[in-house]
């Protein structure tokens, strides 16, 4: 009796414990704010509060998103890619973001997911609206293709998986949110910088001709200014997106090379790109080293760790002035205590972002290349440079615009560049056309 | 600890077959749970116990396919081992003299249940936390199975605890017996942290990085530590002329895990660029969803599940012929046991 007593108390705990286990069940996921733009714009909690209200109305919640007629996003697409991952009963997955992404890419696609800290490189942060491997013009952005092909294909070389073995429908679903979640960023962007340029305080005077500072509060519910501004700034960051398809490189069709090159014009298109590659024009040898192995200029960063950098320095930079302030007046040292409050905010976004890394030219002796391996990928890349990247782009800034090189050039650093893995760094080819025989195509 | 003396060498072997065929056929469902969290078809029902609306046992699985192949799989595969738990208590109830053995059976069944509930909570309220306790005491349901192999082999039955004369022989039973239990621990809990690497990259909140960072950290630590255990025994194994077949073979299932473990970081994250820093760029694109990422990811799972009952297996053979001091309200336990027997 002793013993089974024993046993049905530890069988009860045990039930209690795992009773416990429903008053655990996690909250829905929430966005967060860009704390960056936030602390940058020095926006008190409570406009952070305003601007997170204005964008779960705009754009509505990790499970329930919210496609915004504004934006054209596909509301039918949202829902399958968002919430958490389940199936129908006809089969249809959902939460397909949940299942697939976020485990990198971060709930608000700030690219710090969970297992974001031990890759490398990071996982892509949409907010910028800056993705590197596209069809379009540096500046402009991609479009749903090119987002598609990333997807299908993955990023060879990185953490990046293809999910080509996903249904096409489920991949541009993920594409739709991928877009969302994008313009969203900028949004929250925009808008950060909207209330620090255009609202804070302002001086009233009532009757008695007394001026006092009021808060102007952020709520374009009640303030039409306001909503009228906000929609201006999310029809801009659309049209971006919308404008997608008119800014894709076409080549020329003269310009690009035939298929059936005889093994002499292909070796003269390759000697002329190894010429444009060390010339000065192009001066590719400057990040990719003199015998293209990546190892020229290896110090400069991408926009997404530049922006942290930057962040990083002007805090450290902010504690040091504070450290040396002497305020004099009442006013001053208000002042300065705000400053204080603003800084202790700033080095706790400090101690939350990823450790900053350069951005290391590729090695282009292996073969691999993170944007596509086809010809008109190479071509994209050395066309628009690689956004977001210190990679400059050699040709028109935007259409009807002149390049530095001619296309034909182009084409011409893409047979050199793809045939490099074939060239040992230490037997630099002569350019004669003896050599024809030792190139394969 | 003493035993009792009479061991009726004629008792029935049928405890000891049931036992192995529980064990292996749990081995499988192991496995099957490992792939529903691989393919992330956790949710490929929102309903239990029924599957769509349907009856779980009448639902037309095998006309099914993807996520709901594979959840529904595993509700039958575990009703299954639930089935055959119950007939390992029937058979320990008919064929064991011994009481313990067939408590122990009753244990195996509210261990079955329980992990039955765990799985039914894990889809009723959509809880990560759930799935992973389901997936710490699957593999721990297959050890205490894999322990009821060995207390009802022949071997467990003849053993007899002499006090051996030769003080320091037994003292190097003991301090064997001492490191098998450490490591049988030490694999669990390895266990335990691979679960949460496993299931905290799903997590939302701020603060999911910091738990999967902590996670797959203390999983690399952790596996040093297991093997390092592990060759120790093996060593004292072999120093000692005793079960040195279950020590080479768990020596070789850590070597494969410690691959396999490798091949999954692989496949998730692809190759680290320490290591392209040494054989260069590989241009690895992983498929998310191939059924070799699956496979290789739900291969460590399942090894790892297969270490931590071999190193019971090991713990308890070792124990058997160990002659401790138990603390006091073991050794009651012990007396209470006797009494019952």
């Amino acid at each position: 009796m002793k013993l089974a007593t024993q046993v049905n108390r530890q069988l009860f705990l045990s039930l209690l414990v795992l009773g416990s286990l429903g008053c655990t069940q996690g909250e829905p996921p929430q966005f967060r704010l860009n704390m960056i733009s936030m602390t940058s714009n020095e926006l008190d909690s409570e406009y952070q509060q305003e601007i997170a209200n204005v964008l779960s109305g705009l754009f509505g919640t990790p499970d329930e998103p919210f496609a915004h007629p504004a934006t054209g996003l596909n509301q039918l697409k949202l829902d399958l890619a968002s919430g958490p991952a389940w199936s129908d009963k006809r089969g249809y997955s959902h939460g397909l973001y949940r299942q697939h992404c976020v485990h990198c890419h971060g709930i608000d696609g700030d690219g710090y997911g969970p297992t974001a800290k031990i890759l490398n490189p990071y996982p892509r942060d949409y907010r910028k609206g800056i993705f590197k491997f596209k069809s379009t013009f540096n500046a402009a952005k991609p479009t749903d293709a090119d987002l598609h092909r990333v997807l299908a294909n993955g990023v060879p070389g990185t953490s990046m998986p293809s999910f080509e073995l996903l249904p096409s429908s489920e991949v541009e679903s993920l594409v739709e949110y991928v877009k969302y979640l994008a313009m969203r960023g900028q949004l929250e962007t925009e808008l950060a910088a909207y209330v620090f340029d255009e609202l804070g305080v302002e001086e009233v005077e009532d009757e008695s001709g007394t001026v006092t500072e009021q808060r102007i509060p952020f709520d374009p519910s009640a303030s039409p200014d306001q909503a009228e501004a906000v929609l201006d700034i999310l029809s801009e960051i659309v049209a971006g997106w919308d404008e997608a398809g008119e800014n894709v490189i076409q080549p020329a069709e003269d310009a690009i090379p035939a298929d059936n090159r005889s093994d002499e014009e292909l070796a003269a298109s390759i000697d002329r790109g190894r010429e444009l590659f060390y010339g000065v024009k192009a001066n590719c040898i400057k990040c990719h080293g003199p015998t293209g192995l990546g190892d020229g200029q290896q110090t400069d960063h991408n926009v997404w760790n530049k922006e942290n950098m930057d962040y990083i320095e002007a805090t450290t930079s902010m504690a040091d002035s504070l450290a040396n302030a002497d305020p004099e007046t009442e006013e001053e040292e208000l002042e300065l205590d705000r400053e204080w409050a603003l800084l202790k905010s700033r080095e706790e976004v400090s101690d939350t972002l990823l450790p900053v890394r350069n951005a290391v030219p590729r090695n282009l002796r292996v073969g691999v290349y993170r944007g596509g391996r086809r010809r008109i990928d190479v071509f994209h890349k050395i066309h628009a440079g690689i956004a977001g990247t210190p990679m400059p782009g050699l040709g028109a800034a935007g259409p009807g615009a002149e390049g530095t090189i001619s296309e034909e050039d182009m084409w011409s650093i893409v047979d050199y560049v793809l045939n490099l893995p074939y060239e040992a760094p230490s037997q630099p080819q002569r350019a004669l056309p003896t050599n024809h025989s030792n190139i394969t195509q | 600890m003493t035993v009792p003396k009479s061991i009726n060498v004629a008792a029935s072997r049928w405890p000891h077959r049931w036992a192995w065929l529980l064990t292996a056929a749990t081995f499988p469902l192991i496995w099957w749970g490992g792939f529903v969290t691989t393919t992330d078809a956790g949710m490929a029902f929102r309903d239990w116990l029924t599957s769509d609306g349907h009856f779980m046992l009448t639902y037309p699985w095998l006309s099914s396919t993807g996520d709901k192949f594979i959840e529904h799989g595993h509700r039958l595969l575990a009703v299954l081992v639930g089935i055959l738990t119950i007939g390992m208590v029937v058979v320990a109830y008919r064929c064991e003299s011994r009481t313990w053995v067939r408590r122990y059976s009753l244990l195996l069944l509210a261990g079955v249940i329980l992990q039955g509930v765990l799985g039914g909570l894990r889809i009723v309220l959509d809880e990560r936390l759930a799935a992973m306790l389901h997936g710490c005491s699957g593999p721990l349901f297959f050890a205490l199975c894999t322990a009821m192999v060995v207390f009802t082999s022949r071997w467990w039955q003849v053993q007899e605890v002499t006090r051996i004369s030769d003080k320091s022989h037994q003292t190097a039973t003991n301090s064997l017996a001492r490191l098998a239990i450490i490591c049988c621990g030490l694999a669990y809990l390895q266990l335990v942290v691979g679960a949460a690497v496993r299931h905290a990259r799903y997590l939302t909140a701020p603060s999911a990085a910091t738990i999967f960072q902590t996670a797959i950290y203390f999983h690399i630590v952790l596996a040093f530590l297991v093997l390092g255990h592990v060759l120790l025994l093996a060593l004292k194994c072999f120093r000692q002329h005793s079960h040195r077949g279950y020590a080479v073979a768990l020596s070789l299932l850590l070597v494969v895990q410690i691959a396999l473990g490798m091949a999954t970081w692989v496949v998730r994250f692809g190759v680290p660029v320490w290591a392209t820093n040494i054989i260069g760029d590989v241009g690895l694109v992983n498929v998310s969803a191939s059924t070799s990422m699956a496979v290789i990811i739900t291969a460590h799972v399942a090894t790892g599940s297969l270490i931590v009952a071999m190193s019971l297996a090991m713990a308890l053979r070792t124990l058997r012929q160990s002659s401790f001091e138990l603390p006091k309200f073991l050794s009651e336990q012990g007396k209470l046991l006797e009494a019952h027997a």
